[in-house]
C-alpha cells in the first residue's frame, strides 16, 4: 500500500502544483518503488478520464469560472516569499522547526494514522453569562475520525446520541439504540451539515489550511510539545485563533483548540484533545455499529416525513446550545 | 486532391490518434510539471505521429509506438529547458509507458464506470471537479471562487479521486465477476 502522503504529493504532481521544493523527493520515491511508478500511471489516466468525462457532465454542474483572472503565478510567489519571511522571522535561537515546518510535518504524520479519538469540549463564548442564566454547558463528547469519516457519541438530558458520517459521505444520528436517521451524500440538509461540520475534526484538511491560509506563530514549549497559534489572514475565516499542540517526538497533534466564528463573531472554543489512536474497522462510522440490529432505519426509502420528524428532534436537542449551534 | 489511399491513410491516422491520445496525455502529465508546458509537448507528439504515420509497424499496438515517440519528445522538451535532470528517469518513462500500454484495453470500460461512479457523487463534489477540470483553476482560485482554503480544496479533491478510483475498480471488479 503506498503512503497516503505519496499518493497525495503525486495528485499536486499531476495537478501541477507540487512545491518545487518536494519534486526531487518526489522523483526519488518513484525511483525506489515501482508500485509508486504504477500508481503514478494510473493516477494521471484518472486525471485524464475525469478531464474528459466533467467537460462531458458540465452542463449539469456549477456556473463556469472561467473568466476569472488566473493569478497562480502571483499566489505561488506570495505564498513562497509569505514561507521564506516565516522561516526567517519565525527562526527560533535553538536549531527548531519553523511553526510551518512542525505543521507540515505533523500533516505528514497524521496523514500516516488511520483513526484517531478525541474528546472535545465545546466553550461558548458567553459562558459566564450561560451560567449566571441557569444554563446547563454543552457536555464532552468523544469524537472518532478518519478523514472526512465521523462518529461522535454524547450524553443530552440523560439521553444518549450518536451520529456520525461514513466513508460514502452519509452522515447518519440516533437518539436511541432503537432507531436511526440516515441521509445519503447528495441530500444531507443544511443545518445537519452544520452541526458536523461545527463538532468534528478534520484534521488533515485543517492543517493543510493553516499551511495556506494562517500566520503561524510559536506560542510555547513544554520540553515535548510545541504549541503553535494560527491566526487566519482573512476576517471571513470560519475560525478564529487556532492553537495546536504537536509532540516533538511522534508529530502527533495533541490538542486543538478553535474558535468558532459565525459572521465573523467568536461564538464558542471548541477543543479536542487527543486521547488515542488506533486502526479501527471502517464500521465504526457506520450506523449499524451504533444501534440495535432490528432498529427503526430511516433512510432515502422511508416514509416521507418519517425523518424529518427525527432531524427536528436532533436538531432541537443540538439546540440546547445556541451559543454554538 | 488528395488520393484514396492518402485518405485512408489519414482515416487510419485519426482513428488511431483519437484513442491513443488519453493514454499519451496521461503519459505527459506524468512527466512534465506546467500544465502548460503538457500541451506544447502533446501538441509536438502528435505532429511527429502524423508526420511518420508511414513508419507505424501495424503489428505493435499504436499506443506502444506513440508513447515511443511521445517519451523523445519529453526529453526533447528537458533538454529544451537546459534542466540537468528528467524528473522521470529513461526507465522510469519506459516503466509507466509500459503501464500505460497494459491498461490501454480497458480504457472504454474505465471511462464508462467513471461516468456511473460521477453520477453518484454529491453535487458540491462534481463543482468542485468542474472548477478544477472544465475551467482549469488552480487550487488558490477554487478556494476564492467557493470561499474556501486552497488547502481544504486540495484534500477535498484528493478524496474524491480516491473514492472515484476505488470506486471504478469495485464496478470492474464487479463487472468482471459477472
Amino acid at each position: 500500500m503506498i503512503d497516503r502522503n505519496d499518493r497525495h504529493h503525486i495528485d499536486q504532481w499531476l495537478d501541477g502544483e507540487l512545491p518545487a521544493e518536494d519534486e526531487a523527493t518526489l522523483a526519488q520515491l518513484l525511483q525506489d518503488d515501482p508500485e509508486r511508478l504504477s500508481y503514478l500511471a494510473d493516477r494521471a489516466i484518472l486525471h485524464v478520464h475525469l478531464r474528459e468525462a466533467v467537460n462531458r457532465l458540465r452542463p449539469l454542474d456549477a456556473p463556469s469560472a472561467r473568466r476569472l483572472p488566473s493569478r497562480r503565478h502571483v499566489l505561488w510567489t506570495t505564498a513562497a516569499l509569505l514561507a521564506f519571511c516565516l522561516v526567517v522571522t519565525l527562526a527560533l535561537p535553538r536549531a527548531a522547526a519553523s511553526p510551518g515546518d512542525l505543521v507540515k510535518k505533523a500533516l505528514e504524520a497524521c496523514n500516516l494514522v488511520i483513526d484517531r479519538r478525541y474528546s472535545v469540549r465545546v466553550e461558548p463564548a458567553r459562558a459566564h453569562l450561560r451560567e449566571a442564566l441557569g444554563r446547563p454547558s454543552p457536555p464532552e463528547s468523544t469524537l472518532w475520525v478518519r478523514d472526512a469519516c465521523f462518529v461522535q457519541s454524547t450524553e443530552v438530558h440523560g439521553r444518549s446520541l450518536s451520529w456520525g458520517r461514513d466513508a460514502r459521505g452519509a452522515v447518519w444520528f440516533s437518539l436511541s439504540p432503537h432507531s436511526v436517521a440516515v441521509f445519503d451524500a447528495d441530500e444531507i440538509p443544511d443545518a445537519l451539515r452544520d452541526v458536523c461540520d461545527l463538532r468534528t475534526l478534520d484534521l488533515p484538511t485543517l492543517l493543510a489550511s493553516l499551511l495556506d491560509d494562517f500566520d503561524l506563530e510559536r506560542a510555547g514549549d513544554t520540553g515535548t510539545a510545541d504549541t503553535i497559534l494560527a491566526r487566519p489572514r482573512t476576517r471571513t475565516s470560519r475560525f478564529g485563533t487556532i492553537e495546536i499542540a504537536i509532540d516533538r517526538d511522534s508529530l502527533r497533534v495533541l490538542s486543538v483548540v478553535l474558535e468558532r466564528r459565525v459572521r465573523g463573531r467568536t461564538v464558542a472554543r471548541v477543543r479536542f484533545t487527543l486521547e488515542e489512536t488506533d486502526a479501527r474497522d471502517e464500521t465504526t462510522y457506520e450506523w449499524r455499529g451504533h444501534v440495535d440490529p432490528d432498529a427503526d432505519v430511516r433512510d432515502r426509502g422511508a416514509m416521507r416525513g418519517a425523518r424529518r420528524d427525527l432531524l427536528n428532534e436532533f436538531l432541537g436537542l443540538m439546540r440546547q446550545y445556541p451559543d454554538v449551534n | 486532391m488528395a488520393s484514396p489511399r492518402e485518405i485512408e491513410t489519414r482515416e487510419k491516422l485519426t482513428r488511431c490518434w483519437l484513442a491513443a491520445e488519453p493514454s499519451v496525455r496521461a503519459f505527459v502529465a506524468a512527466a512534465v510539471r506546467s500544465v502548460s508546458d503538457r500541451d506544447d509537448v502533446l501538441q509536438q507528439v502528435a505532429l511527429t505521429v502524423a508526420r511518420r504515420f508511414e513508419e507505424y509497424d501495424e503489428r505493435r499496438p499504436f499506443v506502444a509506438w506513440a508513447l515511443w515517440l511521445a517519451k523523445s519528445r519529453i526529453i526533447d522538451f528537458y533538454r529544451a529547458q537546459e534542466r540537468q535532470r528528467l524528473f522521470l528517469t529513461d526507465g522510469m518513462l519506459d516503466r509507466v509507458a509500459e503501464t500505460l500500454v497494459q491498461k490501454h484495453s480497458q480504457v472504454s470500460p474505465r471511462r464508462e464506470a467513471l461516468e456511473q461512479c460521477l453520477d453518484a457523487l454529491p453535487k458540491r463534489s462534481r463543482s468542485l471537479l468542474t472548477l478544477r477540470y472544465h475551467d482549469g483553476l488552480s487550487m488558490e482560485r477554487i478556494a476564492a471562487t467557493i470561499h474556501s482554503t486552497s488547502g481544504s480544496v486540495r484534500v477535498a479533491l484528493f478524496r474524491i479521486r480516491e473514492a472515484l478510483a476505488a470506486c471504478v475498480e469495485r464496478r470492474l471488479a464487479e463487472e468482471a465477476g459477472g
